[in-house]
């Protein structure tokens, strides 16, 4: 069992003109954006608040990207 | 390398059917899976689901895996000196009264209970008989009084002495725990080639390992999706689940692309919360209620539609499938618009 070195990839506050940025890109609406729960512990710890669109650092096998995620109540 | 060019490489075509290829690229090596013994032989130290049962753990999202494990890595300045690796282990094993005793006696009718501690596996775990004994003497239904260093003599003091009352605290004072977190059942302590330790434990508790000073907090593992998710977040679950899944297949021989299992795991995970694939999850939370009532439960989802007023927009795969309409896969996500100004340019040939 090989345990991977970083689980948790790394996660950034977007300002809302970088959001509408990104959503102007993909040419989607924010609401369409994969979810991220407001109470989730990466989000406590930047300290989004619903409506905030949240870029994440991704590594995995397939190579280097980012994803994006919308945050939501709950 | 261009953005275009690395994109031409990399992407898919507009409108490919990524979540078929995906169920069949994995169905596929998992229809060779059941037909493979399930047990497997070989020298472990940690016991853990591993094939098709484990594959099913996962994609069913149950809330606590069969056998929860957690590699527990350490902080720089310590994680080469073994001295400092134990003494955070020590904190980490959870030690029960009954690991420690050769034998005890009862006598139910006066209530006496006399533990006979073991000097060996006293010493192992480094505790004295002293703090056994003030361990269990926070209890209130009990006076505890250490005789000498390897007997501890307890008495019943609760109300209503029956002989099943008496029992049922002494079987309780024999699963107490003395030190250790809640829910591990065993750790070791692992070095690896560059010399580094770690400690691999069974039975998971993320939550307690990170409050112990020394510890690589946020470089813990542990196999528990649903633990990850509450301490590390929602994005570390989905990397969890996409290395747990792929780390089973390549186990068991096969080799499936990761990009199919990583999109298995973003489906899992793009609400914010933990689906599970199925009827109670991605499968039963369609929008359609087409697509709901051809996957399963069909009376069900036409009944609530029908009581609720549901619409259906007709999007999908499955609901066209059922109405007869061009599917929007492949060639047929094409749709044409054409602009109003521009029609009344075209002319109308002349017949001859």
């Amino acid at each position: 069992m090989s345990a991977p070195r970083e689980l948790i990839p790394e996660h950034k506050l977007l300002s809302e003109s970088e959001a509408k940025k990104v959503s102007k890109e993909y040419g989607i609406p924010l609401e369409k954006f994969p979810k991220i729960l407001e109470s989730d512990a990466q989000c406590t710890k930047l300290g989004a608040k619903s409506g905030n669109l949240v870029a994440i650092h991704m590594d995995d096998p397939t190579g280097k990207y980012t994803t994006y995620r919308y945050v939501v109540r709950g | 390398m261009a953005k275009d060019e690395a994109h031409g490489i990399n992407g898919v075509t507009p409108g490919e059917a990524v979540g078929v290829v995906a169920a069949q690229s994995i169905g596929e090596p998992g229809t060779q899976m059941v037909l493979k013994a399930f047990h497997s032989a070989g020298i472990s130290s940690v016991i853990t689901t591993k094939g098709l049962p484990r594959i099913i753990e996962i994609v069913d999202a149950r809330k606590k895996p069969k056998f929860p494990i957690m590699e527990i890595r350490l902080e720089k300045g310590i994680e080469k000196n073994y001295a400092k690796v134990r003494e955070i282990w020590r904190k980490i094993e959870e030690v029960k009264v009954s690991n420690v005793i050769t034998n005890f006696d009862e006598d139910l009718k006066s209530g006496t209970l006399i533990l006979h501690l073991d000097k060996e596996k006293l010493s192992f775990y480094e505790i004295t008989g002293k703090t056994v004994a003030s361990r269990l003497s926070k209890r209130e239904d009990l006076s505890v009084e250490q005789m000498d260093s390897e007997t501890i003599k307890m008495k019943y003091k609760g109300k209503g002495r029956t002989a099943h009352m008496v029992r049922t605290a002494f079987v309780n004072v024999l699963g107490s725990a003395i030190v250790g977190i809640k829910g591990i059942i065993k750790a070791t302590v692992q070095q690896a080639e560059d010399g580094t330790y770690t400690i691999t434990t069974s039975g998971s508790n993320l939550e307690e390992v990170m409050k112990i000073d020394g510890v690589d907090k946020w470089h813990l593992y542990s196999n528990d999706i649903f633990e990850v998710m509450r301490v590390y977040g929602i994005d570390a679950a989905r990397n969890l689940i996409a290395h747990e899944l792929d780390e089973v297949i390549k186990e068991e021989g096969f080799t499936v692309s990761f990009r199919h299992i990583a999109l298995v795991a973003d489906a899992m995970t793009h609400t914010g919360n933990i689906k599970s694939i199925g009827r109670h999850g991605v499968a039963g939370q369609k929008e359609s209620v087409f697509a709901r009532a051809a996957y399963e439960e069909t009376v069900k989802h036409f009944t609530n539609a029908s009581v609720f007023g549901e619409i259906d927009h007709l999007k999908g795969v499955a609901e066209n499938i059922l109405i007869g309409k061009q599917i929007g896969l492949g060639t047929g996500i094409i749709r044409l618009t054409v602009k109003k100004d521009d029609l009344k340019k075209v002319k109308p040939k002349k017949e001859d």
